[in-house]
Order: C-alpha cells, then structure tokens, then sequence
C-alpha cells in the first residue's frame, strides 16, 4: 500500500493578472468577474487620477443591436450579475474607471452570446425547409443539400462552408417520396 | 413496419470519487449506491431480455470517470465490500424481525436480492461492470456513447482556447479503451449546447449529441417536426431533442410514475432508525448514520404514516405504468405519423441513477416496458440513433439553439452566488496550462509525466458535479475541497515545472491519487 501525503490547499486570492471574463447564466443574465493587477493600476496612476479616488465602471455594450451603457460598481467589488434587455446578443463588456469625468478602459472582456429564450422568427411558409443528407458528411463533414435555393444561397452567404454545392441530376430529387411534401418549399423546392 | 421509433436513452455519470487515502469518504458510497440499484438491476434486465429474445435497443452514455471508477480495482474491492456487508446485513435482519411477518418478508427479499447481485457482480463479471455493458453493446441491443472527459460545463469553461477539445478528445479516449470502438454520439454534459462546440465534435468524429426540447424547437430555422425529428447543424453535427410528454412521465415530481403510493419510499432507511451499535458496522466508516439500501416503506402518500411495503404490489404497478407509457407512445406517433415524410423518433432521456436508485422499481419497469413494446403493439419499435440516422439519413438542417437541461434550461444551476467564484480559478488554470503547453514542446521524461498529471487535475477541477453540488446544497462543503484540491495540485505542480525543481515523490503521490486518464497527452491543449 503507497503511502498517502494529506494535503491542504487554499484557492489563491489573486493572480495578480488583468483580467475580465463574461460569462451567461440565462437569457437574461450574464457574470463578469475581473482583476487589476498592480501593474495595470501603477500605469493607470501615469496617466490619470489616482486609480482608488476614481469610480469603478463596467461599459456594457450590445454588439449585436449597437448599443452601450454604463454600470457603476463598487470600487471593492471583482464580480457581477449584468441583467440584459435583450436576448439573442452577443454582448461585450469593459472594464474602467472614469477619470476626470471620461470613461478610462483598462481591460475588456470576451465576446458572450445570450441565447434566445424563444422559437426563431422563420417563417416557413415563405423561406421553405432545408435538407441534408446525414450519410453524405463522411469524412469530409459535408452535407447534401436538398431544399429551397435562396435559403440555400442564405447560409452560403453565412459562410458555412460545410456545405457542398453539388449539382445533381434529377434522380437525387425523389428522396423522402416526392419533395413537394417539404412545408412550404413546393413549388421552388430544389436539390442542389 | 413500424410507424415510428422510440429512443430510449439512459445518462450514467458519477463524478470521480476514488479515495485510495482513506475509506472515511462518503462520496464513495455514491458509486457503491448506483452499483447495488441502478447498475447491476440494469445488467440483470438487459440479461433477462436477452435471455428471453427480445430484441430490444437502448442507449447509455457511460462517463469517463464512471467508466475509471468501475474498472478500479481499490473501488471494485470496496463496491463487493460493501455488497457483502449489505448481504450480512439483510441476514441479520431476517433474525432480528422474525415473528414479524411483514418485515421478516422484506429482510428476505433483500438477502436473495443480494445473493443474485453478488452473483452477477463477482462471479459473472468479476467486479468489472464495463464488460456487462461492453457485451450488450457488442451483440447489438446497447448503443454506448461518449461523455466530455469529466463531464465538463463546456459553455462556462470554453473561455481558453482547447479546453472544450480536450474534454472532448479525452472522454473519446477513454471511451475507445474501454469499448474498443469509437463512439457515434456524445452526451454533452448536461445537455449543454453553444455552437462553438461544434468544430471539437467533427473533429473528433462525433456525429450526434442530445439537446433538451428548447435547443430543438428554439432553432434556426424553426425544425417542422418539432423535436419528434433530429435536426442537422450547417456544420454537419446531428442533434436528437428531448421528448417532453414522456420525459415528464417519467420526471415529474407530482404526477410522474416514481412517485406511486405502492413504490418504495426512498427516504426511510434503516440506517437511521436502526440501534446504533446494531447498524453501526454497515453506516459510513467516518461514523455516520447513512443510508444502507435497506428500507422497509412505500410511499404510501403525502403521509408521515408509512406502511410497509410488497414488492408484488410494485410490480403490479411498474406492469401498468409500463403499459400506460407504451400506449402513450402509440397515441404519439399515431398523431404525428401523417404528417410526417420519415417516421418519428421519439427520444426519451433520463439520468440512468433514476432507474433503481431514486426510483427503486425502474429498471423493472424498462425490462416490462421494452417486453409489451415487443409483444403487446406494433406501431413503434425502439431503436438507437445510430440505427435512425442510417435509415432516414434526410435531416432538416438547423442550427441547434443554446441550451441545457439544467432547471429553467440554461446556466443557473452552474453558475450564480454559491459557485460563481470557481470560474475564476478554473479559467486562470486552464490558461495556465494551454501556457505552459505550448512553451514545453520537448519536455524531459519527469516534465511530461508532470505536465500530463496537470491536465488531469485540470479535467478534474472542471467538472460540472461540484458547481451543482453546490447549488444543490448537498455536500457543499465535499465539492468546495475537490475544486481547491484540484486546484491546489495543479499550481502546485505548474510552480514547480515553472521553477525546474519537480518534487517527484509529490508527482507520485498525487498521480496515485487522481489516477484518471492513464493515457492523456497536455499537449493537446497547445494546439
């Protein structure tokens, strides 16, 4: 039997590293935790008010929908719960200091996407349906694509690359019985 | 020929609670809990189904620590401890209550009980669960997929680069030794989904995961079929949704199945009520009063009043609940069929620790579930994911939304006031790591293996059991150590790579401790 060592850790207090990092709780909250290192506040002090006499801020801004705005957080504080009006943005998140009455930036955060909390807003009847054939991904991770052509230029257009325009003959047209049954893709529905 | 499919997919995970220091932990008890109910009942079905040639087909994702866990041999010589001592245990109690009938039977009924399971266990298997697992997915009735590496909370930890590719690729490794395959589908920790994750899954060869009912009928754009049809992401990733109605059946506090009058009620134990010198040696070694698998109740009702309980009484009832579920199932499909170009798929997913565990006639209820499927309609035939997509291989493209299946169906449960400090550490590590990967390419003999074991404490730190215990408030404080232990090993070990001074007794005695992932490589974070 191996000789066990007991052990006892501590989670280090700092890291003494400028950081800020956004996270997503829900649809409509995002965490933000940060630290300021010494060094990030001695060049801070350089060129502006003494760091500690400045108001601490978070610039929240909505990257998706162009937007911005401030929340002014505790001097003492390293983390917080942002409540976001809208869902289905990405959002990014600064972290400053206002400094003779402007908004200094000292480190910004990752970009986070805050989901949807609702079914996309697709009409079927006008946009048609998409199909891929599983079978087709093989190695190259690339799909067939059957359905409606502007839909298709759509997420080409997206670049998703993933798909393979492939130009078929007519017999690839009849898979699933016939493609007018697809909701809304008859008439235009296609195989590619 | 059937009109449509139904997926029956069972989730085991326990988070790594090997404690070779010392047997006071009672976290360990966790896995000995899940072997003697959910574990071993499953395998006793599966066997019996075969046994009886009923073709059936079910799929389990078996996590990476899980699959360690069952195949270590200091764990295998506790869990068959520990189903002696229950055997010892139920033979006392058929002493100890005779003259009383009701009880007398029930000691009886867990002391043959115990006998098969020590039957099963030692001598079919000899203490190794995953060849059980193993035979029913090589002859055909059991799809087995792969977890992230220790059941990561990808979305919140894919903050650093190949974090996620790692969880990814080492719960792929461990999969392949222990099934000596490669897996097809991928249960992403708690159902979690952020599309980021999808260019990891290709290039692994993952080509299914499951999504809660949202990540489907979120999507964009919106799937036709609802979640009674997978849908294929613009990168090629298949995506298999969570039936509602038969996962609440199933679910539900209030009206699902488990919570019948005449089930066994889980929460009177005789490990409590028992004398204390009496139950003392079956309890947790550290001294206290813990479940023992031993309980004489059911349900009853909402009643503090708890009769006892008759196996017979609850199999009557698993019989009916079986049939209810099954015509449910056909009501479905027959609903939906027609309107359908390709046959529902109905996917149905649960925790497998419900069965047996939580709900103590569960896997009896699967074993008739999956009989009267067979015999009793033929409107629907179950099948695996693997099966559906290589016969209707025509999948709406959709982008999946972002979800999970934790309460209110996104990051709550991981992340909020209780355990929002863990990501700051689980972040400055994880960078840490992807550092000092990339700066060591060629490490000496000693730097490697310490590099491999700082990945592993990473894996290990990162894991979504201890965020959850946490907000579940359970053993709080268990979790709060796990994350500082993992922690604490890793920079410990990163200062000493930093300073060339590795302590190699050190190395060993925390590689002995946290011995996951024998075959890891750190410089998969690097990349």
């Amino acid at each position: 039997m191996q000789l066990l060592k007991s052990e006892y850790y501590e989670l280090p207090a700092k890291y003494n590293q400028t950081v800020i990092r956004l996270l997503v709780q829900s649809p409509t909250r995002m965490f933000v935790y940060w630290e300021v290192s010494d060094e990030t506040i001695k060049e801070f002090n350089k060129n502006n008010q003494n760091y500690s006499d400045c108001t601490a801020v978070l610039r929240v801004t909505n990257l998706t929908k162009n937007y911005s705005y401030n929340i002014p957080v505790s001097p003492f504080a390293n983390n917080y719960y942002i409540d976001v009006e809208d869902s289905g943005c990405n959002y990014q998140v600064e972290l400053g200091r206002i400094s003779k009455k402007k908004f200094v930036n000292i480190y910004t955060s990752n970009i986070a996407t805050v989901p949807s909390d609702h079914p996309a807003s697709y009409d079927l009847s006008k946009d048609g349906v998409l199909f891929g054939n599983y079978l087709c991904i093989g190695n190259k991770k690339r799909l067939k694509i059957y359905g409606n052509k502007e839909q298709y230029s759509r997420f080409q257009n997206q670049n998703h690359t993933a798909f393979e325009n492939r130009r078929n003959g007519s017999s690839e047209n009849n898979f699933l019985g016939s493609s007018d049954n697809f909701i809304g893709s008859s008439g235009n529905s296609m195989c590619f | 020929m059937a009109k449509g499919y139904l997926n029956f997919v069972l989730h085991a995970h326990l988070p790594y609670v090997r404690h070779p220091e010392s047997e006071l932990y009672m976290e360990e008890r966790w896995l000995f809990e899940a072997i003697t109910e959910t574990y071993i009942p499953l395998i006793k079905y599966f066997q019996k189904l075969v046994d009886e040639q009923i073709p059936f087909r079910i799929t389990m994702n078996i996590s990476a620590p899980l699959i360690t866990m069952l195949t270590d041999d200091i764990l295998q010589e506790r869990s068959l401890k520990y189903l002696v001592e229950r055997l010892w245990l139920a033979h006392k109690e058929i002493r100890r209550t005779k003259g009383h009938n009701d009880l007398n039977n029930l000691a009886k009924f867990y002391y043959y009980r115990f006998v098969e399971q020590y039957k099963i266990f030692k001598r079919e298997y000899n203490c190794n669960l995953i060849t059980a697992f193993k035979k029913f997915q090589d002859m055909g009735y059991l799809e087995i997929i792969a977890c992230p590496a220790t059941h990561g909370f990808l979305p919140l930890i894919n903050i650093t680069p190949n974090v996620s590719r790692a969880q990814i690729a080492n719960g792929i490794k461990v999969y392949e030794e222990a099934f000596g395959r490669k897996p097809n589908g991928m249960w992403l920790s708690e159902c979690a989904y952020i599309p980021e994750l999808e260019d990891a899954l290709n290039e692994f060869g993952i080509k299914y995961i499951f999504l809660e009912t949202h990540g489907i009928t979120n999507a964009n754009p919106t799937p036709i079929y609802g979640t009674l049809a997978p849908i294929i992401s613009p990168k090629g990733i298949v995506a298999f949704g969570r039936d509602l109605e038969s996962s609440e059946q199933v679910w539900s506090s209030i009206t699902g199945y488990p919570g019948h009058p005449n089930y066994r009620e889980f929460y009177k134990d005789i490990g409590y009520e028992a004398d204390w010198e009496y139950i003392k040696p079956f309890v947790a070694k550290s001294g206290h009063r813990v479940d023992t698998g031993l309980k004489y109740h059911r349900i009853t009702g909402k009643t503090d009043f708890k009769d006892y309980y008759h196996p017979d009484w609850a199999k009557e009832i698993a019989e009916e609940q079986a049939d209810h579920f099954m015509h449910s199932r056909i009501n479905q499909i027959n609903n939906s069929a027609s309107k359908m170009v390709i046959p529902p798929i109905i996917t149905s997913q649960y925790d497998a620790e419900l069965y047996g565990h939580w709900w103590f006639e569960g896997p009896y209820w699967i074993y008739m579930l999956f009989k009267k499927i067979h015999y009793n309609q033929d409107t629907f035939e179950l099948i695996t994911p693997s099966e559906y997509l290589s016969k209707y291989p025509n999948i709406q493209v959709s982008e999946p939304a972002i979800s999970t299946w934790g309460a209110h169906g996104y990051s709550e449960v991981w992340i909020n006031p209780g355990n929002d400090y863990m990501y700051r550490h689980l972040h400055a590590a994880a960078e840490r790591m992807v550092y000092l990967a990339r700066c060591i390419t060629k490490p000496t003999e000693i730097e490697r293996k310490a590099l491999n074991q700082c990945a592993r404490e990473l894996l290990l730190a990162q894991s979504s059991d201890w965020p959850f215990i946490v907000t579940m408030n359970t053993m709080v404080e268990y979790a709060h150590k796990r994350l500082k232990d993992h922690i604490g090993r890793f920079n410990a070990l990163a200062d000493m790579i930093d300073k060339h001074d590795i302590n190699e007794e050190y190395l060993e005695d925390i590689s002995y401790k946290d011995k996951i992932f024998p075959n890891i490589d750190y410089s998969i974070y690097a990349k």
